[in-house]
């Protein structure tokens, strides 16, 4: 019997304690990340990916433009159960709408990706990665850093500016940074990103969609024209007409599938279907009317469109049946009987058999598109001098190419010099509600001229009425404010 | 004991019946003489200078023989010497009793009994032999009891048929007989030489022994708060995993069916819920093997539990004060439950057989619009939103009855298990085969489980015992039918389930409304779970020295678990991918190494036991998931993922955890009345950051046996009387995740150049000052026995705070997350609880009664720096999608919180001066509570919700009796609740008025201009935004008679095949038949996000509930 008491003696010294520092085996660890320059690109695609979520450009960014505008509203006979898209549509939003919230998150998301790859890009050392590599990386996600605070300080005004990468859960409540301090860091990064960039003409192999010097240039004309800093949107829409980029000359090819990231394109959000683990467009399922059947499945029917901004058109511009249509119940007797006003957007439609609603379509999503360029100098330059000829040929040119005609010869249908500031100004305006209907301008154009009521009671005057100073920006989210102590809301709210 | 003598007892019973059967008895002699001729040639013993008993043993340890003697045999003490090979134990014996006054008789049964060679010559005298018969009031043998002439040393043993000899004994002399758990008999010895003695059980020595954690106690030396589940009482019920065993059985515990799915998983509650975003399910300890029976926020999850057999039971013990679970330290906090299963016993061969036979049925069926009325409200749906009608109301089109049609009907119940259990003196073993198959009452839903159980107990010497138990689980679920759970109430009634075509119908007939045909999805859907499990348990006790010794156990639990999936072409979601497919298969492996070294001894008044040990344990999961969708047909389904046109992303993960522990108790008792019990465990978990990897977790208990005291004693009220008094710390790390102090790397995936390109981002931050949850709780109870323990009452009050909760809490966003596990805030439970159990009547008719009842009060204490939390949906933590509940200090988690309905605005009201001036006559108005300067605004938004509700019972309990007349027995077991409210997510889309899909009949009476009184309001296709209110929330209190059983046991007289069959007991059982309960719904007791602690009492197209009727068959061979 002693073999066995034996063993069990032994058996007992043998028992060693477990491990207890265990190293997680499928996930990576930022530790022993950036170690090549592989590494740090992947630090900056994961930047470009928050943008393609459904709280910013795969949907919501789209229902604050155009559903908390005058270019859609849930009315008629047509209404949505979600009630951020009925609160943003009726002016009925406040600190607690969900949308308010996940808008913020999402974008200090994609800026702590950004601080993420900036801090850990600088910190690798030359043995780790080239110069010109890691010079262009640090470049991208600066642009999109700014990208991102640009929407933000548009949407939400002076916000807390965080610069580093969030390491630990404490000391995280950071009080908001002045208007200013904010704006001069958006420049700040475009300026670095253009500096680092490449042009159009000098992309790399595969870089075809990310962010160019043309991109941080042109995002910085907008921040400066948002700004009142007009000089230099002169300056900069200059820099990016030297760049190389056309106009199409028929509208619709900028949103045709196989001429994505074309000549006129200078950022757009990639999305593609069928890839798993890359987001697919929402637009297709979202935008297509719940009577219409193609390739077996009907869409939402989301954000639909207003009779203001149907008849926004003029007689000939073709971009009124690109960017929506009015369907008819002698088309589609399966609509429902309750629509007094049918109208859809139609400019973002994927007919191949493999797209599937959700998810699962490919266009991109324009960001800036050259005629923006065009008409952002038309804006700036009738704002420093309204007699200036050249902002009319600007417009024009934009407004030639909208009515199928050569965009460089005159025309009919041109807009004569002579008006007042202020005229001219509404002009560009409507040009631009046209020209990028649906594109996620509408709202900020409003904003910045200052049209934002005024439009909505052109509209509705029931939700017109709604709009007050304070719906300019919208309130810091409450649960922010809960986990923040340190911040201050917004007047109004 | 008394077991192991009857199983003796029962074998030489059987000896007797098959003795004049000569086939038999050739046999049985066969058998011995194998037995005598491995023994006669075997004997291999080398003694040198050992004393006669010390040589004695040896001889029995190393052959089957078995020794009787006297022990005042002088020759005992005697130094010999013997070296024999191979040899027979006639030649041993002779060797070894060479040159002494002994010889000895050889005895069946291998027993050797040692005689003096010649008989005293007194025996000439007047004394005389005496022989006789002990048996128990069975009139079964007792084996081995002791027979002493009183006031001397002259005694003798019972031999396996019960008999005795004694000699040197005269008339008059006092005989005593005694054995182990009967009452000692005197019997006054006269002239008759043969006795036959009758010994009764003696209930006051046979105290029921308790299972705790790392030991067991005699209940009488209990000094926490523990509950025993009586098995027996479940046993006969139709019982799936192991958790329905609990439910209403002991006072403290909560336990919610999250659903009536075969398989469900439930939620148990010990004493209120600590946790909020941490686990809060109680520890299960199956046979030494922790388990933890975390299931996904999801009425439809499947319980981990169903993969542990629920047969072979030997007892359920519920660990609820801090005292008992704070040996389990950090996994202690939520209760410890203890699941012991059977062990053989040596003896005859048992078999057992149980098989019970069952049908169910829906519980209660909604009552749906039919075709005509739907197409009524339909088009009146339309014209209110200014629309037109689209259906012609002159015609009555027929109606499809989607609920019946994914009805299955007298769904099947069947059980079958057999056991086998025997053995030898220094080996045991139990090993039984289960297959259990319930259909659901939906239609392609099914649980089926084949369990293989064996338990294997070894003497290895006299000081070492192994054992071995081995356990191996295949459940498959067929989870097809929850697909159809909302569809079969919503889908439109006029739409037909095939079209002119004879293909499943996709969309109505005006192709706007397109669904997944339900009869489609029963039809052609593949859902179809697999889980194979083994827990496997090995130990080694060595008895060091008399009172010391240590256990060493190794124990696995490897759970597989598989999924494959298909969604059909047929189905109109399936045909939108071209059919879909998809495989997952999870690993999960632990294993645990647990070493106790138990110390026990007793000093006059003192008694002490003491244990310190070391545990560790780890475990790893791994997992896979792939998918393609694009097939050409259906035919292939999951089975060849390549024939997909498209793949799905391939997902994989690993994780794992160990945790180390040391633990220590001491028990202590003076006198026999005053109870002391201390314990720590120190425990260091991986999941922690480095420098609070571990917690402390102490506890100490008080128990006065007051019963014990003379002057109680006096009083002559108390059977029992025992106060009790503890308090302790336990931790809880459930429900985290595996790595959350770590700082993690995240993947996504963007597009350039048309290309994939993948990226790594943050997607966790490093809290390593994350550390265990604490609960302190103490803890006052008595325990109260009247009339010899007819009667007995436990009464507990409690005390529970937990503080450092692990909790999930918004951080500020501009860090660029939204939330952080955090070591923040405290929460409260608070109750009483009592347990009352009697036998009122005894005798030919017997009633006993059992009533337990328990009121617990949660309340969250704190919450950090916010006083309130708008918890997120399950799964929907990203979206910011609330719940409609709140977290907030002061009041119960599960609290509901939303509008307050205020009836239906008639024509005649003033709309445009109420809070809605938008709305229409017809429309709900709710109250305006408040407004951003705290006074009604004239508005209707966040600002008007308030406290609607709360899911928490405020009492519940169970009532549970046993009738029993001479051969019949009627169990009636009730389970109650009172004061929980349920949020009816049912009603919520079923009465919602736009007549788009199907509604409840009740939606007829609707508010029309003509019906101004309603409810409900006007039929409107255009639907306002969709407000959580009162209007929904429902009282959940019921009464429901969850058992009702009557049982016969067949006597022997009714059995010509006695001789095979030594009982049989048939029953029949109505189970969940009646409920009383004001909630209309079809189930009071449910929980569509499963465990969620916040989600509670949330029902939304909840599987119907089954009412079912049982037979059911006990055999014994």
């Amino acid at each position: 019997m002693k073999k066995i008491e034996l063993i069990i003696l032994s058996s007992i010294l043998m028992i060693s304690c477990t491990d207890m520092n265990l190293v997680p085996e499928s996930n990576l660890s930022p530790e022993n990340f950036f170690k090549s320059e592989e590494d740090a690109a992947a630090s900056v695609y994961s930047i470009y990916s928050v943008f393609t979520s459904n709280d910013i450009y795969s949907q919501f960014w789209e229902v604050l433009q155009s559903q908390g505008t005058d270019d859609s509203e849930w009315s008629g006979g047509r209404t949505t159960t979600n009630l951020d898209k009925n609160a943003l549509d009726k002016f009925e939003f406040d600190g607690n709408t969900n949308l308010v919230y996940s808008l913020w998150v999402r974008h200090y998301q994609a800026i702590n990706r950004s601080n993420f790859a900036i801090e850990n890009i600088e910190r690798m050392d030359a043995t780790l990665i080239k110069d010109d590599a890691k010079k262009m990386l640090i470049g991208e996600a600066k642009f999109l850093r700014a990208l991102a605070y640009f929407n933000l300080i548009q949407t939400y005004g002076a916000v807390p500016l965080v610069l580093k990468e969030t390491t630990s859960l404490d000391g995280l409540e950071v009080p908001r940074n002045s208007l200013d301090e904010c704006y001069n860091q958006v420049v700040l990064d475009l300026q670095d990103a253009k500096a680092a960039l490449p042009t159009i003409g000098q992309l790399p192999k595969g870089y075809l969609g990310r962010a160019t010097k043309g991109s941080a240039t042109a995002l910085l004309a907008k921040v400066y024209l948002t700004k009142g800093d007009y000089q230099n949107v002169v300056k900069e829409t200059s820099e990016v007409m030297q760049m190389g980029y056309k106009l199409w000359s028929n509208y619709a090819d900028n949103f045709n599938l196989d001429k994505e990231n074309g000549q006129e394109s200078i950022f757009e959000i990639q999305f593609k279907r069928n890839t798993p683990g890359v987001a697919g467009s929402n637009y297709s399922g979202y935008y297509r009317p719940p009577f219409v059947k193609i390739n077996g499945w009907v869409g939402y029917g989301d954000n639909p469109v207003t009779r203001n901004h149907y008849d926004c058109y003029e007689k000939g511009d073709l971009r009124r049946d690109i960017n929506v249509r009015l369907y008819t119940k002698s088309e589609y007797p399966n609509m429902s009987s309750n629509y007094e006003f049918p109208c859809y957007v139609n400019k973002y439609q994927d007919l191949s058999p493999l797209a599937v609603r959700s998810q699962g379509s490919e266009n991109n999503y324009p960001i800036l598109r050259y005629s923006d360029v065009y008409l952002m100098r038309a804006e700036a330059l009738n704002a420093i001098n309204p007699s200036d000829i050249e902002a009319y040929n600007c417009l024009n040119i934009v407004r030639r190419r909208a009515f199928g005609l050569d965009m460089y010869k005159t025309s009919e249908i041109d807009i004569k010099n002579g008006l007042s500031k202020d005229d001219f100004l509404n002009v560009i305006l409507l040009e631009r509600r046209r020209e990028f209907a649906f594109e996620g301008q509408r709202r900020f154009d409003l904003l910045r001229t200052n049209k934002l009521k005024e439009a909505m009671m052109a509209q509705n005057p029931v939700i017109g009425t709604v709009v007050q100073d304070k719906h300019k920006l919208l309130p810091i989210p409450v649960t922010e404010l809960d986990a923040n102590k340190l911040l201050i809301q917004n007047p109004g709210w | 004991m008394k077991t192991n003598k009857k199983y003796v007892a029962l074998l030489s019973s059987f000896f007797e019946r098959v003795k004049n059967r000569k086939i038999m008895h050739g046999f049985i002699c066969a058998l011995f003489l194998c037995i005598s001729m491995t023994a006669y040639s075997q004997i291999t013993v080398n003694v040198r200078n050992l004393s006669l008993r010390e040589s004695l043993k040896k001889v029995e340890q190393v052959s089957s023989y078995k020794f009787f003697y006297n022990e005042n045999l002088p020759e005992l003490s005697w130094k010999v010497s013997l070296n024999v090979k191979n040899a027979t134990i006639d030649q041993a014996m002779v060797e070894l009793l060479s040159g002494m006054d002994l010889t000895y008789k050889k005895q069946s049964g291998n027993l050797i009994v040692l005689v003096k060679k010649n008989q005293p010559t007194e025996q000439k005298i007047e004394k005389k032999p005496y022989s006789g018969k002990v048996v128990d009031p069975n009139g079964e043998p007792i084996i081995g009891a002791n027979v002493v002439v009183k006031g001397t040393t002259n005694g003798t043993m019972t031999d396996v048929n019960g008999r005795f000899d004694i000699s040197n004994v005269k008339n008059n002399d006092l005989l005593e007989i005694s054995y182990i758990g009967y009452v000692t008999q005197n019997i006054r010895l006269t002239d008759e030489s043969f006795l036959r003695i009758v010994l009764k059980e003696n209930t006051q020595v046979l105290d029921e022994i308790v299972v705790v954690g790392y030991g067991t106690v005699k209940k009488s030396d209990l000094t926490g708060s523990v509950g025993t589940i009586q098995v027996e009482k479940v046993q006969g019920i139709n019982v799936k995993s192991v958790d329905q065993m609990l439910q209403g059985r002991t006072s403290g515990l909560y336990m919610v069916e999250n659903s009536g799915m075969p398989g469900a998983s439930s939620t148990v509650r010990i004493r209120g819920g600590n946790s909020i975003s941490g686990g809060n399910e109680p520890l299960y300890i199956i046979d030494g093997m922790p388990v933890y029976p975390s299931a996904s926020a999801s009425q439809t999850a499947l319980s981990p539990l169903n993969s542990i057999p629920t047969s072979d039971i030997e007892s359920i013990e519920v660990l609820k004060d801090a005292s008992s679970t704070a040996i389990y330290g950090s996994r202690g906090a939520n209760g410890v439950i203890i699941v012991t299963t059977k062990k053989g016993k040596s003896g005859k061969t048992a078999v057992e057989f149980n098989t019970y036979w069952g049908i169910q049925n829906i519980y209660k069926k909604y009552d749906l619009l039919n075709a005509k009325s739907f197409e009524m409200l339909a088009n009146e749906a339309l014209e209110n939103s200014n629309g037109t009608a689209i259906y012609d109301e002159s015609l009555t089109p027929s109606t499809t009855d989607w609920q019946q049609l994914t009805t299955n009907d007298n769904a099947l119940t069947q059980n079958y298990q057999l056991t086998i259990s025997g053995g030898y003196e220094k080996t045991t073993f139990l090993t039984s085969f289960n297959y259990y198959n319930q259909e659901g009452v939906i239609k392609a839903t099914d649980m089926k489980k084949y369990a293989f159980r064996t338990n294997i107990d070894h003497k290895i010497s006299d000081t070492i015992d192994m054992g071995l138990s081995l356990t191996m689980t295949r459940v498959d679920n067929n989870r097809v039918g929850n697909s159809v759970l909302s569809s079969r109430l919503t889908t439109p009634p006029n739409i037909a389930v095939k079209d002119e075509d004879s293909n499943y119908t996709f969309s109505d007939n005006n192709g706007v409304i397109t669904f997944d045909n339900p009869v489609a999805i029963i039809k052609d859907k593949v859902d179809w779970n697999t889980t194979y499990r083994t827990l496997d348990n090995a130990f080694v006790e060595w008895n060091i020295i008399k009172g010391l010794k240590f256990k060493s156990s190794f124990g696995i639990d490897i759970n597989y678990a598989t999924n494959k999936y298909y969604n059909p072409r047929t189905v109109y979601s399936g045909s939108q991918k071209g059919g879909q497919a998809e495989k997952t298969a999870n690993n999960t492996y632990t294993w645990i190494n647990e070493n106790i070294l138990t110390y026990t001894n007793t000093w006059g008044i003192h008694s002490f036991t003491g244990l310190i040990g070391y545990t560790q344990q780890t475990s790893t999961y791994d997992g896979f998931n792939a998918g393609s969708y694009g097939f050409l047909n259906d035919n292939l389904e999951m089975n060849n993922l390549a024939s997909g046109t498209t793949y799905t992303a391939p997902e994989s993960g690993v994780s794992k955890w160990a945790l180390n522990s040391y633990l220590a108790r001491i028990n202590y008792t003076l006198n026999n009345k005053y109870l002391f019990t201390a314990s720590i465990r120190a425990d260091g978990s991986s999941r922690f950051g480095k420098d609070n990897r571990w917690g402390y977790f102490p506890s100490a208990a008080f128990a006065w046996r007051a019963s014990e005291e003379s002057f109680i004693k006096d009083l002559n009220i108390f059977s029992n009387l025992k106060p009790r008094i503890s308090f302790g710390v336990t931790g809880n790390q459930d429900g985290i995740g595996t790595y959350p102090s770590y700082a993690l790397l995240g993947s996504t995936g963007y597009v350039a150049d048309d290309q994939k390109i993948t990226g790594y981002y943050p997607s966790q931050v490093a809290n390593t000052n994350l550390k265990w949850e604490t609960t302190s709780q103490f803890d006052a109870g008595v325990d109260l026995g009247f009339f010899n323990n007819r009667l007995t009452l436990v009464v507990d009050g409690y005390y529970k705070k937990t503080h450092d909760l692990l909790l999930k809490v918004k951080i500020p966003g501009s860090s660029g997350f939204s939330s952080g596990l955090k070591n923040i805030g405290e929460v409260e439970n608070k109750g009483f609880e009592v347990s009352i159990n009697a036998t009122p009547v005894e005798g030919s008719f017997t009633w006993n009664t059992g009533l337990n009842f328990t009121y617990n009060k949660n309340k969250v204490l704190s919450l950090g720096d916010v006083s309130f939390i708008y918890p997120d949906q399950p799964g929907q933590e990203n979206n910011g999608i609330h719940l409609g509940r709140i977290v907030q200090v002061g009041k119960s988690l599960g609290t509901f919180y939303g509008y307050v309905y205020d009836g239906i605005f008639s024509t005649s009201d003033d709309i445009a001066s109420s809070a809605q001036p938008t709305a229409s006559p017809g429309d709900i108005r709710f109250k305006d509570i408040s407004g951003p300067d705290g006074v009604p605004d004239g508005k209707i938004n966040d600002l008007d919700r308030t406290i609607i509700g709360c899911a928490q019972p405020k009492l519940f309990g169970g009532f549970n009796n046993i009738f029993s007349y001479k051969n019949f027995d009627l169990n009636v077991n009730t389970i109650f609740t009172l004061g929980n409210d349920i949020y009816n997510g049912t009603r919520v889309t079923m009465e919602d008025m736009q007549g788009a899909t199907n509604m409840f009949a009740s939606t007829l009476n609707r508010w029309t201009p003509e019906n101004q009184n309603a409810t409900l309001p006007r039929a409107l296709r255009s639907k306002a935004v969709m407000r959580v209110s009162d209007q929904f929330v429902e009282d959940g209190s019921y009464l429901r008679f969850q058992n009702i059983t009557l049982g016969y046991n067949v006597p022997s007289s009714f059995l010509n095949f006695a001789k095979y069959v030594s009982s049989l007991r048939i029953y029949a059982s109505l189970q969940n038949f009646f409920t009383i309960t004001n909630y209309s719904g079809d189930n009071p007791e449910i929980s569509k996000y499963g465990q969620d602690n916040l989600g509670a009492g949330y029902d939304s197209f909840s599987y119907p509930f089954a009412k079912s009727i049982l037979f059911g068959l006990n055999v014994k061979f």
